[in-house]
């Protein structure tokens, strides 16, 4: 999953009106971002069929990343810290949901989770329903907003994530 | 090594770009209105 998880920001945007959606957007892709480090130390790496991800994308270090992530925040006040938590957490329950069992409880711990071997190829299916939902209450929330934020390039940006991602995958 | 480099660069430019692309779009501006009376 890449652009369901930009979908995540949009959605959390509404909740947290004093969060960045840039600060959301780099929140969601922390656990990815930790991954990039991780393989370019080679203690981490995989592919699409199974990801091998102990220290990025296991539950016990998605709330750590998640807890650090909110501490950076922890000047603009709790309100923000606590949608930056969950944007960097949104990465960890959407991955679940997509990803094969490789979702570890804690780093090299026997027991993983991953619904995407159960649901066969209807991950894709799941992730255009987290993109059109994000996109809508993002826009329903920005459209009230008394000020010209540019949010069709938002909103439109991330259905061009979600078209760019389905071409490279098919 | 260096194609490990590539990797993590591509994986990290990945979120980072459209990030800061959509705290672009994202950020408020003025109202039209308002700017008219200025």
């Amino acid at each position: 999953m890449w652009a369901g998880h930009f979908a995540a920001a949009l959605a959390l945007r509404p909740a947290a009106p004093r969060a960045s959606l840039q600060g959301l957007a780099i929140g969601t892709g922390v656990l990815d971002l930790v991954f990039g480090v991780g393989v370019a130390l080679g203690v981490e790496g995989g592919d699409l069929r199974h990801f091998d991800t102990p220290w990025s994308h296991s539950l016990a270090m998605a709330l750590v990343w998640s807890a650090a992530y909110a501490a950076l925040h922890r000047r603009a006040g709790p309100a923000v810290m606590l949608a930056m938590a969950a944007a960097v957490f949104s990465h960890f329950v959407l991955d679940v949901v997509v990803h094969n069992p490789d979702m570890q409880l804690y780093p090299y711990s026997g027991i993983a989770w991953g619904a995407g071997n159960a649901l066969g190829g209807q991950g894709g299916w799941l992730e255009a329903l987290t993109v059109a939902l994000g996109v809508a209450l993002y826009v329903a929330w920005a459209r009230r907003q008394p000020d010209n934020r540019r949010w069709g390039i938002a909103a439109g940006a991330v259905m061009a994530l979600y078209a760019l991602e389905v071409a490279a995958l098919s | 090594m260096i194609a490990r480099l590539i990797d993590a660069a591509v994986n990290i430019a990945m979120f980072v770009l459209p990030a800061l692309l959509l705290g672009w779009a994202d950020r408020a501006r003025p109202a039209r209105a308002a700017r008219g009376r200025r």
